[in-house]
């Protein structure tokens, strides 16, 4: 094992690199892009170049970068003969289909896009052929469906494209989605996703319980790609697609992929009789079945298409034999029908080009009119007929050889009766293909004059055609890659004899009989097309659009079903599934016995617990009077807050007093514009329904406390509670966990309510500028509006408050890090202050006496905060690191102070600012809808009538 | 003691969810403000009761102390919770505002070309 | 240690109340700002890649508190991956957004965002469950903000959905981290893993619940089913589809 490890990823990251450039490059023009297209490609070969003599000697090269080692997937690449040959390939060929396109695209069609999908698609292929991991094997080899959708669908004004595009990538794609079930099996059998691991245990794998589930998926995948019967009816509507992109894709290379992925497998996969009747039955049934419908194609492209499809057979059914010879035969194999498969179809395009029509019934005696043209496509024919001296001959003596030994459920006729006859209608069509388009008079109703295209068209199918002559000729040059090809499929040393001339063996005698059948089909066409179009045919188009029509209105059917918007729906299912999944995770384990004493219930928890239930009660039973429903929710609250009191938690017994008042009143202003009442629109069994939903949920929360109530655990506190003073400088632990010890959560914490009190604010100004705002406007007013709306001793009572209530505040702030107290609640009670002015003296009295902008205490907040821990940097310390210090300030004694005194500053400010800003966005909307903006503090003020009465005195 | 913390946890919890089970979107509110109470109960029970033990250190003397941890923890959620109750009680109020309903099931699924109106639109 | 690793945490945390206030009014001065943080966001993700790119696991102690007493931030190539994955999608909705208008259509956009990736950033360095929570939380409310910016009833009316199932999921999320701790006594990631397996196998009942709790809570997070139905809606009022992918 050598290493490829630098120049292996290289290989299969240049045409990704690549795609990025001809989009660009089209701006200098056609030929500056595509030689910018060919660039990567050739720099590839020139790489590949360098690694193939080590290969050619049989070393395999590798390479691996880790990536998720957890989930084996790595991305490791190798080079063996099989890999080499393919890359080789596609590469090469990829190289002649650039030159070719540069020249066959039309001035419009947007050339830099399609180079781009071009380079994309090579750079996919490349990726399944060198892969060494099968996981990355499965991403490449949808990257080539996704590729090739969008290639096939390159002329998007054209129906047939765009359903051609689409039906290649539903089959396609399928398939891909099966491959993935079996790739993973074959992983899980061995523990390893790397591929050479697999290669390794193909015993371990053929014995395994898994084999066939594994066999037929990856099958699935592969006969999906290599349109093999009864999946072969993408590839003729793909054939919408430019001429170029079916000589690679539909030729070269994109179908050949599940061939290859069937060679890759086959050290593991075959063998087992399994592999024999299934790869090797649908690779005869697809051989013959596409020559058959090939000969009757009046469309040039379909012809050749629907020869592929037969070819691909031939070689499904090679591999499929499972013996030596048979590899080497299909490697030899797919050597030459790119040769000369390619060829044709630049072939047909140029004809296309040429004539503007791909119908054969409309073509015949351009021998005359297009010599160069007319040479290469014979020779290409003559080879893919079978027909000596070219190298299609020789593979197809090859496999008429296997067939011969080949014997199928006892019966040794049967495949060589049927490859035979699959050769027969090969040379039919074939011949086909050379006279009813180059040969004959020539005609007078061509839709466009035709002559020889120029030079750049003709040279790839001409350099194709040399390889198809030279390789036909002296085929001892193609055996060393062969060889290591061959060897890579089968896992052994092979030795690939590839000469002209075996001798008089049986498949000399069945390949004459195929050229003559052929000949005779051909003269009998005629009356054979005739019979044909009148004979009935199953449509494969229609079926095909009829399951996807019927498989769209299932999933309509089933998501409309479901996803109606209903999110009561959605809760009911979430929340059952939760409880389910709880209740089954706490079965599936034990429990030890309890291990704590259950405290003592005094009479007053006593009775402040029943208070809590009733009110609870109360509320699910009467919510649908929502003032009600508040007023319990406050009691609640109290409760809950007292709980909190008893049971040693005087710091949250505080924040949740406060949080509590501000929610709802939060909610009574929310209150102002909603319904005051709920309609009572849920039947009977939907209450039933949510109420054993509810009823099981609380059994099992209360269940799950239960659990732990009763059980000791070593919780990390302890440290907290032994480094708070000395650590952290305060005696209440629970602040300095907030503001030093987990300081970072409380940073979060303030940023949410931030965001919350800016995204309030924001819905606010973007609902008063819609049309909701118009129709706030246009309420009208009620008639029971209370005249005193702001009595004068609320007034005054709120007015004398605000200073002691600012004082407290900030004396709680102060003496947050050694007492119940700290930031959040300081912040809380100030604000609740503050409101109390607005609900005192309306809205706008008191927003003409703000002074500070809440945006600025919000934003100032979060700074400062941030800038305390940032703070800690400067000494060489992580975020929000406290120090500690003590000042002695002249009258008061020695006095603590420490950055997280600062922190707690910003978290005072922020959350001032964010409730500030909610309930100001709140009010801003009551104004808009019809309040009068008072000038006065207060409706009636009694100071007047003093005024008044010395007025009417004097 | 245990017992009554643990059942009025499953009891808030049992009353939210049913109310976040109705069909309006008051209701929903209330039922989540319910289950943010129970919520939080439950964490500050994590930290298993303790009476008269507030875990504020006595420099002189010896104390037991409660758990400050989960306190710590709740009181974070309970602010959390509060400004997302907030964002929530508002959205509530604006899509009543423009929908003129405040059913929380949305009227239809396909409001594609609702969609587009509005883009053009406020 | 350095500081680096908390950068991409702090830089949006510091650039959004600035932009919050001062740029309130100014729709230039904020994009130009937040166009400024992204891509200096992006440059440190690049290196905080490069920095954990040998495999090593840096450990960022806040406060300077050890662990697991204190909260920590881990970064790990995935991590690092991660991040840089956030910056580079964070560019080009922003690109998106400023071209087609976006942003104007209500108020606070970039501050929004801004926060949003924050909490993004911070979700994904950190090493602590609560914390855990705690982020995501600010991306969620920060996604609230972004999802109903410019109003209309369609959008309303899904973003009520989409905050009433992320709520309840946050709900869940709390119980699921108080069952954790009430069974381990831990809330740092790590040390979790370490209590949980020494736990004894008698004890095992909480710890799976809390397991499969959290589970249901990343499944509503990424649209798993059951729980898969909020993602429709809210993907239909054309929000930035990734504001989904990233918390997923």
């Amino acid at each position: 094992m050598s290493d490829g490890s630098t120049l292996l990823p290289l290989i299969a990251s240049l045409p990704f690199l690549g795609a990025l450039v001809p989009g660009i490059m089209i701006r200098a023009g056609r030929n500056a892009c595509a030689t910018f297209t060919a660039v990567p490609t050739i720099l590839a070969l020139v790489l590949l170049g360098l690694m193939a003599p080590a290969v050619l000697r049989g070393e395999t090269l590798q390479a691996e970068i880790m990536w998720l080692p957890q989930l084996g997937l790595s991305v490791s690449f190798f080079l063996d003969g099989l890999g080499l040959l393919f890359a080789g390939m596609i590469l090469g060929v990829g190289l002649l289909i650039t030159l070719y396109a540069r020249f066959y695209l039309s001035g419009d069609d947007p050339m830099g896009q399609f180079y781009t999908y071009l380079l994309l698609f090579q750079g996919a292929m490349l990726g399944i052929v060198i892969s060494d991991n099968i996981l990355l094997l499965l991403i490449f080899w949808e990257l080539t469906s996704l590729s090739s959708f969008l290639l096939i669908g390159y002329w998007k004004h054209l129906p047939e494209g765009r359903q051609g595009a689409r039906m290649a990538l539903a089959v396609t794609g399928a398939g891909g989605l099966a491959m993935i079930g079996g790739m993973l099996i074959l992983g899980n059998i061995v523990g390893s996703y790397n591929l050479t691991d697999i290669l390794a245990q193909g015993d371990a794998i053929r014995a395994s319980e898994w084999y066939m589930p594994a066999l037929i998926l990856i099958l699935l995948g592969a006969f999906t790609k290599s349109a093999q019967f009864p999946f072969h009816f993408w590839l003729p509507h793909a054939m919408a697609a430019p001429t170029p992109v079916s000589a690679y894709l539909h030729s070269a290379t994109m179908v050949k992929a599940g061939v290859f992925l069937l060679a890759r497998m086959w050290p593991v996969l075959s063998g087992t009789p399994e592999w024999f009747y299934i790869v090797a039955t649908v690779g005869l049934i697809t051989m013959v079945l596409g020559a058959v419908i090939a000969l009757f194609k009046d469309d040039l492209k379909a012809l050749l298409a629907f020869s592929t499809v037969s070819h691909l057979g031939l070689l499904t059914m090679l591999l499929g034999f499972g013996t030596e010879k048979a590899a080497i035969a299909a490697v030899f194999h797919i050597i030459n029908h790119l040769t000369f498969k390619a060829a044709l179809f630049m072939t047909a395009g140029i004809v296309d080009h040429e004539t503007h029509t791909r119908d054969i019934k409309r073509l015949g005696g351009l021998a005359k009119l297009m010599p160069i043209t007319a040479v290469i496509g014979t020779i290409t024919a003559l080879s893919m007929a079978g027909i000596a001296p070219f190298n299609g001959f020789i593979s197809k003596e090859k496999m008429l050889e296997e067939a011969v030994h080949t014997v199928w459920w006892e019966n040794p006729w049967l495949v060589p009766a049927l490859a035979t006859l699959g050769a027969v209608f090969s040379v039919a069509y074939s011949l086909r293909f050379i006279f009813h388009v180059f040969g004959g008079p020539i005609r007078d109703d061509y839709p466009s004059k035709p002559h020889d295209p120029p030079f750049g068209l003709w040279a790839a199918p001409a350099l194709l055609t040399v390889l198809v002559v030279g390789i036909g000729v002296m085929p001892f040059l193609a055996e060393p890659i062969v060889n290591i090809a061959a060897t890579a499929v089968t896992g052994q040393e092979t030795n690939a004899y590839l000469k002209l001339w075996h001798g008089l063996t049986p498949a000399l005698y069945l390949s004459i009989v195929a050229v003559v059948g052929g000949i005779v089909l051909l003269l009998l066409h005629r009356p054979l097309d005739r019979a044909w179009l009148a004979a009935p045919r199953p449509e494969a188009k229609a079926i095909f659009d009829a399951l996807y029509a019927a498989l769209t209105r299932l999933s309509h059917g089933i998501t409309d079903g479901l996803h109606n918007g209903a999110i009561s729906r959605y809760l009911a299912i979430f929340i059952v599934a939760t409880v389910g999944m709880g209740y089954f995770a706490f079965t599936s384990g034990t429990l030890s016995p309890p291990s704590r004493e259950l405290l003592p219930i005094p009479a007053v928890a006593a009775v402040g617990w029943l208070l809590l239930i009733v009110a609870t009660g109360l509320v699910v039973i009467n919510h649908h009077k929502r003032f009600h429903a508040l007023v319990l929710l406050g009691i609640i609250g109290l409760m809950i807050s007292s709980g909190f009191v008893y049971l040693s938690a005087p710091d949250l017994a505080l924040t949740q007093i406060s949080v509590e008042t501000v929610t709802i009143m939060l909610l009574l202003l929310a209150l102002y514009f909603l319904p005051k009442e709920t309609p009572k629109e849920s039947s009977a069994g939907l209450r039933l329904r949510d109420g054993a939903i509810a009823v099981t949920a609380g059994a099992g929360v209360a269940g799950l406390a239960m659990a732990f109530l009763m059980r000791d655990f070593n919780p990390i506190s302890d440290f907290h509670l032994a480094n708070s003073y000395t650590g952290g400088g305060g005696t209440n632990v629970v602040n300095v966990i907030l503001v030093d010890f987990r300081g970072y959560d409380t940073y979060g914490e303030i940023i949410v309510l931030g965001i919350a009190g800016l995204t309030i604010f924001a819905l606010m100004e973007s609902l008063l500028r819609g049309p909701a705002g118009a129709r706030l406007k246009a309420q009208p007013v009620p008639p029971d509006r209370s005249r005193d709306r702001h009595p004068l001793m609320m007034v005054v009572a709120t007015r004398a408050m605000l200073p002691i209530a600012v004082m407290v505040g900030v004396y709680i702030f102060l003496r947050g890090h050694n007492q119940p107290g700290g930031g959040f609640v300081a912040g809380l009670v100030i604000s609740i202050a503050l409101l109390m002015q607005y609900m005192a003296s309306g809205f706008a009295w008191t927003q003409s006496r703000q002074r500070i902008e809440y945006h600025s205490m919000i934003g100032w907040g979060a700074l400062i905060a941030g800038l305390t821990g940032v703070g800690a940097w400067l000494g060489g310390a992580p975020f929000l690191t406290s120090i500690y210090g003590y000042i002695k300030l002249p009258v008061i004694e020695k006095f603590g102070i420490g950055s997280a005194f600062a922190f707690d500053l910003g978290v005072f400010l922020t959350v001032l600012g964010a409730v500030m800003l909610m309930l100001y966005s709140l009010s801003r909307i009551a104004r808009y809808a019809g309040e009068t903006v008072n000038v006065e503090p207060m409706d009636y003020d009694p100071s007047l009538r003093v005024s008044d009465s010395k007025q009417e005195e004097t | 003691m245990e017992i009554v913390v643990a059942s009025s946890v499953g009891v808030l919890t049992a009353g939210g969810v049913y109310l976040v089970l109705r069909l309006r979107a008051f209701p929903v509110i209330l039922g989540l403000a319910l289950m943010s109470y129970a919520v939080n109960v439950f964490l500050f029970a994590t930290g298993r009761l303790a009476i008269n033990a507030p875990p504020v250190l006595q420099l002189y003397g010896e104390a037991t102390y409660s758990d400050p941890l989960p306190q710590a923890l709740v009181l974070t959620a309970i602010v959390i919770s509060f400004g997302m109750t907030a964002v929530l009680v508002m959205v509530a109020l604006g899509a009543y505002l423009e929908a003129d309903h405040d059913q929380i099931n949305m009227d239809s699924p396909n409001t594609d070309e609702d969609m587009s109106n509005k883009e053009t639109g406020a | 240690m350095s500081h680096w690793i908390i950068a991409p945490v702090i830089l949006p945390a510091l650039l959004a109340p600035i932009i919050a206030f001062v740029m309130r009014h100014d729709i230039s001065l904020a994009r130009a700002a937040s166009f400024a943080g992204t891509i200096a966001l992006a440059a440190i993700t690049v290196g905080l890649l490069i920095m954990s790119a040998d495999g090593s696991t840096h450990v960022y102690t806040l406060g300077n508190w050890p662990a697991p007493f204190g909260i920590v931030l881990v970064l790990d190539r995935l991590s690092a991956i991660m991040l840089l994955l956030t910056a580079a999608l964070a560019l080009i909705v922003l690109l998106h957004a400023t071209a087609t208008g976006w942003d104007n259509r209500g108020r606070h956009f970039h501050a929004l965002f801004q926060f949003q990736i924050m909490g993004i950033c911070g979700a994904f360095l950190t090493g602590d469950a609560f914390n855990l929570f705690v982020f995501f939380e600010v991306l969620l409310i920060a996604s609230y903000g972004l999802m109903i910016h410019g109003g209309g009833r369609v959008r309303l009316q899904a973003g009520l959905q989409y905050v009433v199932m992320n709520l309840a999921g946050s709900t869940l999320f709390l119980f699921a981290l108080g069952t954790l701790y009430a069974a381990t006594g831990t809330l740092n990631i790590a040390d979790l893993a370490l209590k949980v397996r020494e736990l004894p196998v008698e004890d095992a009942a909480l710890i799976r619940v809390a397991a499969i709790l959290l589970m249901v809570v990343f499944a509503i997070k990424a649209a798993l089913f059951p729980v898969q139905f909020w993602l429709p809606a809210t993907t239909r009022t054309r929000r930035r589809l990734w504001l989904r992918c990233l918390p997923s």
